[in-house]
């Protein structure tokens, strides 16, 4: 009996000094990995405006997303397809970018795995970004000090429960939605944006036939075709849902927090546009920076575009054209504009407006940076 | 017994952090998705994490259209470790109930730890689940992430412990078997 209870009283104590050296072991692997937890949600941090101390607001309240450090990995080697029939359903969102001369799809139900392609075109590398939580994808190019050009990867963090991205040439980091680097030797430093349409397959594919797609040989394993988060065909799960998952700085309850707007940035001013409006006005306007900022909506894609409204000839003014949607009218000069900001019928016929990088946001993530923008609805 | 808890938590396991995809409308269409396929580079995606405690797979098969399944050997090893550890509880507390004299204390504790095991999936890695508890408790669950499986493993490693030492206590006659149980 003696034996058998030491036997027991040795197998207890080195299971024990077993278990908690396991336990140990992994409490000590997770503070060796460096990571925190910010309890930056009940208390947000003013940001005091631009400049330095406005960068310093959006870096206090980094938090942690879950995935680590490329943990959502981004596609460095993007192979493109013509797509085969089946390949998507004509509901599927796309991503669609003509650009120097390349015209590619970037399907969503890939992107949501990776978030960041790192794209190269005929006029040098290009990123393409998508945040599922915010809703948001635009491109962006930019050059390190000593010119190397950017790359980008995912930090696993967010701010204002959006996409912060960080690049490999100098390890700053970058919210998607800002395009200005918060922290590192690239801080204060802007990339430039390359808008995308945020379309769906059946639309883009009709415009551009011989559309290139991104293909799902990306070299992971995901399960490509479906979408963690919810469906945009038909909209649920989170991109119905009003919930928001992690902290954000302010708030607004003027619009539920999903709403889709199309937003641009010009020379420190911001606007956006509700995109149901437009959908349903085809042409809207606002001053941005004493500039005028035209919206004007394409229904073949279902997406709009925004354009500094300025000719040679001065301030244009648009109206929809009365059974030609897509197409608006400048009362001044007769002259008739397509959805892409070129003139096709009139004196100003061959004329092209400037494109501004304007990309698709939810309301709740563009407020949080931009609590003074501007707003149409 | 132990084998089906180890095989069941195993399965729920992977399935909670996504190696196991289960969906409603046939994938095969999407890409044509080959039936087995092999990450690129594999060797070096091995020890890869995607988030803390959870790493990239190197083998993805296609079992129908509706079943998807990512292997990445470390999740198996770390799914299978809490999972013989559940069963392991398990066991011990079937084996306290059916000898010990006290039916009032239940070592059912210990499985509590199997709770936080698949609540490190849920936060990493299904959005769509913690959407269910709401923004507020996802919110919490997210940022205890990274603590959720040594959580799981030092109550899993707890609840074992202190189940064999009762079940010591019965075995020596501390706590006496009732004559009717004998």
């Amino acid at each position: 009996m003696e034996s058998d209870r030491a036997r027991w009283l040795t197998r207890r104590r080195f299971m024990i000094a077993a278990g908690g050296t396991v336990a140990a072991g992994s409490v000590a692997y997770v503070i060796g990995r460096g990571v925190t937890y910010s309890a930056s949600g009940q208390a947000p941090r003013q940001a005091a405006g631009g400049g330095s101390a406005g960068l310093s607001a959006f870096a206090a309240n980094v938090v942690p997303g879950g995935p680590g450090k490329d943990g959502i990995p981004a596609i460095d080697r993007p192979r493109f397809r013509v797509a085969a029939p089946g390949f998507l359903a004509d509901d599927d969102v796309v991503f669609g970018l003509v650009h120097a001369g390349q015209t590619r799809a970037y399907p969503q139900l890939i992107l949501v795995w990776h978030e960041i392609v790192n794209d190269r075109f005929a006029d040098g590398p290009l990123s393409i970004t998508y945040c599922p939580l915010a809703g948001s994808v635009v491109g962006y190019r930019g050059r390190a000090a000593g010119g190397r050009p950017y790359s980008f990867g995912t930090t696993g963090e967010l701010v204002n429960s959006s996409l912060l991205m960080y690049d490999r040439q100098s390890g700053s980091t970058w919210p998607q939605i800002l395009g200005e680097a918060i922290t590192g030797p690239a801080r204060g430093h802007y990339l430039e944006p390359v808008p995308l349409q945020w379309t769906t397959w059946g639309r883009w594919r009709t415009l551009h036939p011989d559309t290139a797609v991104l293909s799902a040989d990306t070299g992971y394993l995901r399960p490509y075709g479906t979408d963690p988060y919810g469906s945009y065909a038909p909209i649920s799960g989170y991109y119905s849902d009003p919930s928001i998952f992690f902290p954000l700085m302010r708030r607004s309850g003027r619009f539920p927090p999903k709403e889709v707007f199309i937003a641009v940035t010009h020379w420190g001013a911001h606007a956006a546009v509700r995109k149901q409006s437009l959908r349903e006005r085809g042409v809207l306007m606002v001053r941005a920076a004493g500039k005028p900022v035209i919206f004007l909506y394409d229904p073949a894609l279902d997406d709009g575009s925004a354009f500094l409204a300025q000719t040679s000839s001065g301030q244009l003014r648009l109206a929809p054209v009365a059974g030609r949607p897509g197409y608006y009218r400048d009362p001044a000069s007769g002259s008739v504009w397509d959805s892409s900001g070129a003139a096709v019928h009139g004196p100003s016929r061959g004329a092209v407006l400037s494109r501004l990088p304007a990309f698709n946001v939810m309301w709740f993530a563009w407020y949080a940076f931009f609590p003074g923008t501007l707003v149409l609805a | 017994m132990v084998g089906a808890v180890t095989v069941l938590y195993l399965v729920t396991y992977l399935w909670s952090i996504g190696d196991i995809v289960v969906t409603a409308a046939d994938q095969g269409r999407f890409g044509g998705v080959p039936l087995v396929r092999v990450a690129a580079d594999w060797p070096a995606k091995l020890l890869r994490q995607t988030a803390p405690f959870s790493y990239e797979p190197v083998l993805a098969a296609r079992l129908t259209g509706h079943l998807q399944l990512f292997l990445a050997p470390v999740n198996v090893a770390l799914g299978l470790l809490l999972g013989g550890l559940a069963g392991a509880n398990l066991a011990v507390a079937v084996h306290l109930y059916r000898t010990a004299a006290t039916c009032r204390r239940r070592s059912f504790v210990g499985l509590l730890g199997a709770l936080p095991g698949f609540l490190t999936g849920f936060a990493c890695c299904v959005p769509t689940f913690t959407l269910l508890l709401g923004a507020q408790a996802a919110a919490v669950l997210i940022g205890l992430r990274n603590w959720l499986f040594p959580l799981a493993l030092a109550i899993l490693l707890a609840g074992l412990a202190w189940g064999t030492r009762r079940l010591a206590r019965v075995r020596m006659g501390h706590d006496p078997v009732p004559r009717d149980m004998g």
